[in-house]
């Protein structure tokens, strides 16, 4: 008798738009929660998050940087133009958010899904699977890259990485996602950006592709929970204790 | 096949620990570092903080991806390999000489006679 493989559920998690810093609390939290999660983060005004050991962009080099004017999230800004901007746990370099669309998994590593805790091989095969879920001009950029020199660019969407997904352009493959990730005792967190415009990504279209994303992986999706039902009780607790600790704090976020 | 020297003792998330003269000194394996990639950045814990064994004591970020660096013994940082932060390489180059990582001096219950022999991380790796 052949005995099907049974697979690993994944919690959807589709909340209400959150702050930058409720949103990096909450995928701080899916690292540590035990099980599979895969969510689409919504922002409730534009903001920029930066990696984690990133130097804090100066937007007055612009030919680095490309950014808008920013300030530490927790902070009064000097400009009504500036946008909030908190440092992530994943790696990598500054993303605006807003309109593009962001999103995150977490689950365990090593385990059947990602056999083996090798950073470049997760990036890329996600990558991969992102490339796709969306029109045929998408692809992962692969190959080898220098990234290492690529950490004077600010902008995460300046730098090129093989676990870039990319489109056709004029001139050249031009950058549409990144992807960062962290890893915390035995889990992984995988954080993604997409360029809604370069992949024509209809909002209306995130939560049927990010069931095809899960079960790509491998996993078995849940019903999605959206709305700011899941952001009650035990979990709105666990945001805000990280939101107090790290997240919302401008120490952290402009260290 | 990674090198695994037999003077030491291992967690399986792949962090050494080596007792030199009544101090232990940290670091991560050859398997790690291989599995990382190219190092990028490294935060260490402050000299004269504590570190507890199964626990946190730094973070290292290859390429886009920031991973957590557990500690194999709870005790005392004595000493921290500051050259690491202007040079992660040597990680990679070297991971059980030039890249360790801090001095430890244990606690009495350091939890260090919980970690797997050089045998046993051995048959961890082979199994991966």
């Amino acid at each position: 008798m052949l005995l099907s493989k049974s697979l690993d559920l994944v919690h959807c998690l589709a909340p209400c738009p959150l702050s930058a810093a409720d949103n990096m609390a909450l995928d701080d939290v899916l690292l540590d929660e035990p099980g599979w999660f895969i969510r689409r983060t919504r922002w409730d005004s534009p903001a920029v998050t930066i990696g984690r050991f990133q130097q804090w962009p100066r937007s007055d080099r612009q030919d680095t940087s490309g950014l808008p004017l920013l300030h530490p999230f927790g902070t009064t800004p000097e400009s009504p133009d500036s946008l909030p901007t908190v440092r992530r746990i994943t790696g990598g370099g500054a993303i605006v958010h807003g309109e593009d669309l962001t999103i995150a998994i977490a689950g365990d590593c090593p385990s059947a899904t990602f056999p083996r805790r090798r950073p470049t091989e997760i990036a890329a095969r996600i990558s991969a699977i992102l490339a796709g879920l969306f029109d045929q001009t998408a692809s992962s950029r692969q190959g080898d890259s220098k990234e290492s020199s690529m950490q004077e660019i600010a902008n995460c969407f300046g730098r090129q990485a093989a676990s870039d997904v990319v489109v056709t352009g004029i001139d050249g493959p031009i950058k549409a996602g990144g992807i960062a990730l962290a890893f915390r005792a035995g889990r992984v967190l995988i954080e993604a950006s997409l360029r809604r415009d370069l992949l024509a990504a209809d909002p209306a279209d995130d939560l049927s592709r990010l069931v095809r994303l899960a079960k790509t992986l491998g996993l078995e999706p849940q019903q999605w929970q959206q709305g700011t039902d899941l952001l009650q009780g035990y979990w709105a607790r666990k945001i805000s204790d990280r939101v107090r600790n790290r997240f919302g704090n401008p120490h952290w976020n402009r260290r | 096949m990674s090198d695994v020297p037999q003077d030491r003792k291992y967690l399986p998330s792949h962090e050494w620990a080596h007792s030199v003269d009544g101090l232990v000194v940290v670091g991560i394996s050859e398997f790690a570092s291989q599995e990382l990639g190219e190092l990028v950045f490294i935060e260490l814990p402050k000299e004269g903080s504590n570190v507890q064994f199964d626990g946190a004591f730094g973070e290292i970020e290859s390429v886009k991806a920031v991973s957590e660096l557990t500690s194999p013994v709870t005790g005392k940082v004595i000493e921290v390999n500051q050259s690491l932060i202007d040079n992660q390489q040597a990680i990679s180059e070297s991971p059980y000489d030039k890249g360790w990582m801090m001095k430890v001096e244990p606690d009495e219950d350091s939890g260090i006679e919980k970690l797997l022999d050089a045998a046993a991380y051995q048959s961890q790796l082979s199994k991966s």
